[in-house]
């Protein structure tokens, strides 16, 4: 039997592969958040209820956005193969995975933007209205500052599963934590590895959830 | 300022159309308080909509400030939206912004710069008494303080108009008072048109000019309240100077008087039954300041010893000293 590595060996690969997770969970936490809150604010505006009704762009954009959320995430990534080495020119690697994580994440942010803008009571956007206001300041200035506690939060939980969905990508060669655990925990029986890369994950998320829910919480203070 | 005519919104429901503004014809002058009173399902709510365009009519035309707000394109109604302001019964104040950040939001809408709208606030917050409430979220401010607030973001832009949509109607007793003061000073100052709803009589009583009774989708009755309310058969008088109810004469010919500054120094009620030798009794009555002037109403049941009262004599008697009368 092959010697096993003592943790302490693994610790720059664990760098490495923190780093690894960082950048493919980063920028496709950066894409998802803006074009998740671009297609929210489409969803709302043309909801039937919203400023610009529009019965076909509803449907079309539901029917997309329910497509990419009902498949499950490993599927939706071997489904993308081909459109991201179109993109990325690879589908290998953590940049590539930033692809299939998007994909799977923006959908999922643009119910929550369009939930959290269904919030903001229907009075503010009238007052808005009577002022004058374009229906892009009523964005700017009204649905969108007033629903940002639910946005963070919504946000909070789109990143927590988007660290989630980045060590599936590990498993088909994203790199990243998740491809460490698999090749430690589950291709060499290394338990402390794997434990090690549990903890990390345990309290990488605790972090970003406590960063997330300070945030809310603090503005939420100040709006009662 | 406000011309509206015949003016009718009908709305589409499942149980068939709701004719909710129904054939509505007002005018409101330039500068004064103009009351819009009714209860809830009067149409006051829809007719307000259709004054700020928020709702389109199903027929009519509403004017303001020289424009036809039914045929306006967006852009153009954005900028006769600038010239309007408005304050509502829940306020309506971005939770996210400060105060000083409410009252500047119209201003950032028309693109004023950053240091006039910051001199501008200042002095509305000042105006509005919330000088120290600057940096204060309305979370952070009571109703009265929210709705000061609402009316310095109303008045940001110096609007030609002030829409108040049932603007006291979550406030306690006496901030609903301080409130209307302020109103009605704020229309002493600028000059201001005031157009309010409300379903409180209190409110057209206090600070109104001129007022429209509203009643299942139609104005039974509007005009000046100078005039409205020496008009003894007014219904819009019964509600705001109730003189009380005719049942309580069980004759059942109990009358009407109302009185002005020029009838009430006179003895009228003992002229009565000194010189028409009649038995005058007070059934109720209210004397109050409305519009500016001393107005009272009063229901008297009359009798003489012979049985008759000569109503023309009573009538005649009365008209002469000013009084006038409803039999």
């Amino acid at each position: 039997m092959k010697q096993q590595k003592n943790w302490v060996d693994v610790l720059p690969e664990l760098f490495q592969s923190l780093g690894q997770t960082a950048w493919m969970v980063g920028l496709s936490f950066l894409i998802t958040v803006i074009l998740g809150v671009l297609v929210g604010v489409v969803l709302r505006l043309v909801a039937p209820d919203g400023l610009r009704p529009n019965q076909a762009i509803h449907w079309v954009v539901g029917v997309v956005v329910n497509l990419a959320r009902s498949l499950p995430f490993l599927i939706l990534m071997i489904a993308l193969l081909g459109f991201t080495r179109l993109i990325v020119g690879t589908a290998y690697g953590p940049t590539a995975a930033v692809v299939p994580l998007s994909v799977g994440a923006i959908p999922f942010y643009a119910r929550v933007v369009e939930a959290a803008l269904r919030e903001v009571d229907s009075g503010k956007i009238e007052a808005a209205r009577v002022m004058g206001a374009t229906i892009w300041q009523i964005v700017w200035k009204v649905l969108l500052p007033e629903s940002l506690p639910g946005l963070v939060a919504g946000g909070t939980l789109t990143l927590v599963t988007l660290i989630g969905y980045s060590t599936m990508a590990g498993a088909i060669g994203g790199g990243g934590i998740g491809d460490l655990a698999i090749r430690y925990g589950y291709q060499r029986f290394n338990a402390p590895v794997l434990l090690m890369t549990v903890t990390l994950l345990i309290f990488v998320v605790q972090i970003v959830q406590s960063i997330g829910d300070g945030i809310v919480r603090s503005m939420m203070r100040r709006r009662g | 300022m406000i011309t509206v005519s015949n003016l009718t919104k009908v709305y589409p429901t499942a149980r068939g159309p709701v004719t909710a503004v129904n054939n509505v014809s007002l005018k409101v002058a330039d500068g004064e308080i103009f009351g819009i009173l009714g209860r809830s399902g009067a149409g006051k709510t829809t007719l307000m909509r259709c004054l700020t365009a928020l709702e389109r009519p199903t027929s009519g035309s509403v004017m303001v400030a020289g424009h036809e707000l039914t045929t306006l394109n967006s852009l153009t109604l954005r900028q006769v939206r600038h010239r309007m302001g408005m304050i509502f019964q829940h306020f309506n104040l971005m939770a996210g912004r400060t105060a000083a950040g409410n009252v500047s939001f119209p201003l950032e809408i028309q693109g004023v710069p950053a240091e006039k709208r910051h001199a501008r606030v200042a002095e509305l917050l000042e105006m509005v008494g919330l000088s120290d409430r600057w940096d204060n979220h309305p979370a952070q401010l009571s109703g009265g303080q929210k709705q000061r607030v609402g009316i310095a973001r109303a008045l940001a832009a110096h609007p030609d108009v002030l829409f108040c949509d049932e603007a006291t109607s979550a406030l306690d007793p006496s901030t609903t008072e301080q409130i209307l003061d302020l109103v009605k000073s704020i229309n002493e100052a600028t000059g201001v048109t005031v157009v309010l709803i409300t379903h409180e009589s209190e409110v057209v009583r206090r600070i109104c000019d001129s007022a429209a009774l509203m009643a299942d989708g139609t104005v039974v009755e509007s005009g000046p309240l100078a005039e409205r309310m020496t008009d003894p058969g007014s219904q819009l008088a019964d509600i705001l100077l109730p003189a009380g109810d005719p049942s309580l004469d069980p004759a059942g010919r109990s009358i009407v008087l109302t009185f002005t500054e020029s009838g009430t120094s006179e003895p009228v009620i003992s002229g009565l039954t000194r010189d028409l030798d009649l038995d005058v009794s007070i059934l109720g009555g209210a004397i109050e300041s409305i519009a500016g002037r001393q107005i009272g109403r009063l229901r008297v049941s009359l009798s003489h010893p012979t049985g008759m009262v000569d109503e023309g004599a009573v009538r005649r008697y009365l008209a002469q000293r000013g009084v006038g009368v409803h039999l």
